[in-house]
């Protein structure tokens, strides 16, 4: 350490520091019975200093064991995917002002060291020039279960995210800025080589990468604001999938199929996507008086795609309509895509009594999707590929709110809401365009009560009524009711409960059989700090909820009309109780989800934890976790394992 | 290149000092004509009695309104959101003090929109859920504390405290890594307003907030999946979490999809249910429609979304 004697001089300086709080207390008191000298006095006195006086730092790195992971290892990496080895938990560091280059600097880190889910970022400011903001993550993202591998995809990937933003002039009345953001995946997958009736699992690499450049200007005066953006992306996709085991893929039929054995011996598969979008944006806040405001939004973009798809396949291979086998396949396909789309919206909220306000929000967005296909395929009949499709949709929003405040505690709200629009898509295999039209009217209702400063209640309603409405599709809302309420109660300074209610009814009739959907939720939630038990913190929620869905459809092959059943009734619970101490901190808790239904669910995460302060400072930490999935439908999905980690804390100013 | 030159322009204008915000009314500083005003204390006499506060708020960004001079509130901070103070540093009274914890929120966020009402981040503000249900400024910012930049773990917990049933969902199996502080719930929601009902938050205004990480599922595809551009991902997807693989609404593909594409023409859509499903489901392969329709969200090859 390059400053060993830091703590032993922090402890020797803290009691003196100490001393001069409580020399400063007394006065102060004092002060309370005779204000005017107190100002007189409080102005002689050293202005508290900015905490961001001395660079601040901390971080957190250690090791984790993870025990034996029993039942299915995909699975476990599939839902937790904590990996064993040393880690970075945590870092952070502030730095006060250099003088001209930063009035602040802060560097921050989580996560690092293999670690599934791992995050740093970068702020710099100097009040008045600039302000940099850069973000940075990594998110690994592993999908292999049993349940979902019977359609064998499956992916094992690294998605990343850089954003940046620099701002010019921060809090002056023009500030430019100018940002770019890059998402990004890559790894590998399995996936379906599907041509006519012949599909196969191959393994493949998959690869994409989007860039963000935008820029623009902030105007910001009392009475309005001005935001203009201009921007664009820049994608790209490369998926690549091959398989060159000749006659062992695994979705290779060993039964003859009309006398034949069909087979993929051999396979390259690519697909090559290029994008760009341009977008314009502007925004816009505005108060010309004191009993109206006004905001307002547009953005036109014109996204558009061109994609090149190769395919090239050996083994032996059957087209189900002409009956006709042959030993290769072969594909390409050349695509371009455009879908120019608007959208805007603007509110007005008037205020033309002192306890009355109206709210008037309007909405559109309008896209029209159009591509153009030019390729050739052999499926094994010969077949050349000149095509289009488009889709279009058109959706607007009219609402209006009326708010009125009955008692300084009371406000209710009422309104309505109407929503209308056209699609028009060109369904695969009709000719003509298969178009819908969406129709709904919502009312709305509401009241906020705080008939006292520590409880609080607030509870919304909305619900549209089916007749003559028309949606987008058979699970859409069409005919539903909607509720959400929510209640705050802070009997003791160092008890906080909240409870929410929550619950959706839809439906969408139809003489062969419609469509009930219900869903409710109840959680209550506490926070408490009790005064006597100093260091005692403890923290939970528990919430119920229960979901019923049925909905009819036609058995394929028989057509007969046959139920389609989804039923869940849930427990969550979540806990923390935290004591820190002088000498010793503790802290037990974790979370529990059990549901019961459709697919029956149990997953249980306890979590206990010491911390030991070594020395000021500097505190070490030791951390249990245990994890276990259990899924009596899918019994090979389940697993259990323990988890430990051991950490030192470090920091200092 | 309109834009750009605008740009540049209001570059060259950018040294112009910020516009003084225009105060609340109710606590416009008085002026010699107005001797019955109420007194003003400064912010040196409330640091006598709350000096915890005034050491924190040294070093909260709020502290230049007590330092620069164009803001007009120059060392009285604290009564440009408490209003005058003479009378409370007199009696020790709290109710000779504004309290904007203790108000009406519509009343307490007066007081903060007095200057933060035209920005960015309150466009959208007026349709805001937290605007409808009356969730004050105050609720999710701290006036006073000293500032640091907060993580999404902190952000998570904070939204947690209100919203119990969302914090449940992410104790499910399946789902978004909030609960590992990978993801703050600002990814996808913009607390301050909305700019469209069916998605909370979106990208670049018009796309839904999903397509910020999942940048593949963007398009514009040749082919379109009719869903993912008229309902949004949550047609398919909980995006908070599930028992569900993927997030997935159903355990079983066939029936999230046959509740579309189910067949039954005297339903009362018109998107929804074209095409019907032909395959026959007593077949082990047909009953996981995914197998073959691999391209769900959208194809740029085939019209029947196999590749």
């Amino acid at each position: 350490m390059k400053y060993p004697y830091w703590p032993v001089i922090l402890m020797l300086a803290s009691p003196a520091w100490a001393q001069t709080q409580e020399a400063k207390a007394e006065p102060a008191q004092e002060k309370t019975e005779a204000p005017a000298e107190a100002a007189e006095q409080a102005s002689e006195e050293e202005s508290p200093q900015p905490v961001t006086e001395k660079a601040v730092w901390s971080a957190e790195f250690g090791y984790r064991f993870r025990g034996d992971v029993h039942g299915d290892f995909s699975a476990y990496r599939s839902v937790v995917n904590l990996g064993e080895g040393p880690k970075l938990f945590h870092f952070n560091l502030i730095l006060p002002s250099s003088g001209k280059l930063f009035d602040r600097l802060e560097l921050r880190g989580d996560s690092w060291g293999g670690e599934p889910y791992n995050t740093s970022s970068l702020f710099m400011e100097r009040r008045g020039l600039y302000r940099l903001d850069v973000r940075y993550r990594n998110l690994a993202y592993f999908n292999q279960l049993p349940s979902y591998s019977l359609n064998r995809q499956s992916s094992d990937l690294r998605r990343r995210g850089n954003d940046a933003e620099f701002t010019l002039f921060p809090g002056r009345g023009i500030t430019p800025f100018f940002a770019w953001s890059v998402d990004s995946g890559t790894g590998a997958g399995i996936s379906h080589f599907v041509a006519d009736i012949n599909e196969y699992a191959v393994a493949g690499t998959l690869a994409d990468r989007t860039d963000l450049f935008r820029g623009g200007i902030r105007v910001e005066r009392s009475r309005w604001h001005l935001t203009l953006e201009q921007g664009g992306t820049r994608f790209h996709q490369d998926d690549s999938f091959s398989d060159a085991r000749a006659g062992s893929n695994p979705g290779n039929r060993s039964t003859p199929f009309l006398g034949e054995t069909l087979r993929l011996d051999q396979l390259s598969q690519t697909y090559r996507v290029r994008g760009n979008t341009i977008y314009s944006k502007g925004l816009i806040t505005a108060s010309p008086a004191h009993w109206v405001d006004f905001t307002g939004q547009f953005l036109y973009s014109r996204p558009s795609v061109d994609s090149t798809y190769n395919a090239d396949a050996l083994g032996r291979f059957v087209s189900r309509n002409a009956l006709v086998f042959a030993n290769a396949l072969r594909g390409m396909t050349f695509v371009e895509a455009k879908q120019p789309r608007t959208s805007g919206s603007a509110s007005v909220e008037l205020r033309p009594f002192e306890r009355l306000r109206l709210v008037e929000t309007w909405m559109t967005d309008r896209l029209h999707n159009a591509s153009g296909i030019v390729g050739a395929e052999t499926l094994p009949v010969p077949l050349d590929l000149i095509t289009g499709d488009r889709l279009t949709w058109n959706w607007s929003s009219q609402q209006l709110d009326g708010f009125f405040d009955v008692a300084p505690w009371l406000t209710v709200r009422g309104g309505h809401r109407y929503l209308w629009g056209d699609a028009s898509t060109r369904a695969p295999n009709l000719t003509g365009p298969n178009t819908a039209e969406l129709k709904r009217h919502t009312g709305l209702l509401g009241v906020v009560a705080r008939p006292a400063t520590k409880l609080r209640f607030q509870a919304d309603y909305e619900a549209a009524k089916g007749d003559g409405a028309q949606a987008w599709f058979r699970t859409s809302l069409n005919d539903y009711q909607k509720l959400r309420s929510q209640i705050r109660y802070q009997p003791l300074t160092t008890l906080t409960l909240h409870a929410n209610v929550q619950a959706l009814e839809n439906r969408n009739p139809s003489p062969l059989g419609g469509y009930d959907f219900l869903s409710r939720s109840t959680s209550i939630g506490v926070l408490w700090a009790p005064e006597r038990l100093k260091g005692v913190v403890a923290s939970g929620s528990y919430a119920r909820s229960t979901l019923r869905s049925d909905i009819s459809y036609l058995e394929p092959q028989v057509l007969q009309p046959q139920r389609s059943f989804y039923r869940e009734n849930a427990h969550g619970v979540t806990g923390l109780m935290e004591w820190n101490g002088a000498h010793l901190g503790l802290a037990a808790g974790g979370s529990a989800f059990v549901s019961s239904g459709s697919r029956p669910t149990r997953l249980y995460q306890p979590v206990g934890r010491v911390v030991a302060p070594l020395r000021p400072g500097v505190s070490a930490k030791a951390e249990w976790r245990w994890h276990g999935l259990t899924e009596p439908f899918f019994a090979l999905e389940g697993f259990r394992t323990h988890l430990f980690v051991f950490s030192l804390v470090v920091g200092g100013k | 290149m309109m834009l750009l030159l605008v740009m540049v322009a209001a570059v060259a204008w950018a040294q112009a000092p910020v516009p003084t915000p225009e105060p609340a009314a109710a606590q416009a500083p008085p002026t010699a004509a107005s001797p019955a005003a109420p007194e003003y204390a400064g912010s040196e006499t409330c640091q006598t009695c709350h000096e915890d506060i005034y050491r924190d708020f040294a070093a909260n960004a709020h502290h230049r309104v007590e330092t620069e001079k164009k803001r007009g509130w120059e060392g009285r901070a604290c009564e440009a959101c408490h209003g005058p103070g003479a009378k409370h540093a007199e009696s020790v009274e709290p109710a000779d003090i504004r309290q904007p914890e203790k108000i009406p929120p519509v009343q307490a966020d007066k007081t903060c929109l007095s200057c933060h009402r035209n920005q960015t981040t309150h466009v959208g503000r007026i349709q805001g859920g937290h605007a409808r249900s009356q969730t004050a400024c105050v609720s999710c910012h701290s006036v006073h504390q000293k500032q640091t930049r907060k993580t999404a773990d902190d952000r998570n917990r904070q939204c947690a405290t209100c919203h119990t049933s969302a914090w449940a969902e992410f104790q499910k199996p399946h789902r978004h890594p909030v609960n590992q502080g990978a993801m703050s719930c600002l990814d996808c929601h913009n607390p301050h307003g909305r700019t469209m009902i069916a998605q909370p938050l979106r990208n670049n205004f018009n796309e839904p907030g999903c397509l910020r990480c999942h940048g593949d599922k963007r398009g514009p595809f040749a082919f379109e999946h009719a869903p993912m551009r008229l309902e949004g991902c949550s047609a398919c997807h909980e995006p908070h979490g599930s028992a569900n693989p993927r997030m997935l609404t159903r355990p079983d593909v066939r029936f999230l999809c046959l509740e579309c594409h189910s067949g039954l023409g005297a339903n009362r859509t018109g998107v929804g249910g074209v095409p019907p499903a032909f395959h026959d489901l007593r077949s082990e392969r047909y009953r996981n429609c995914t197998a073959c329709h691999t391209k769900v969200h959208g194809s740029h090859v085939n019209r029947s979304l196999l590749r």
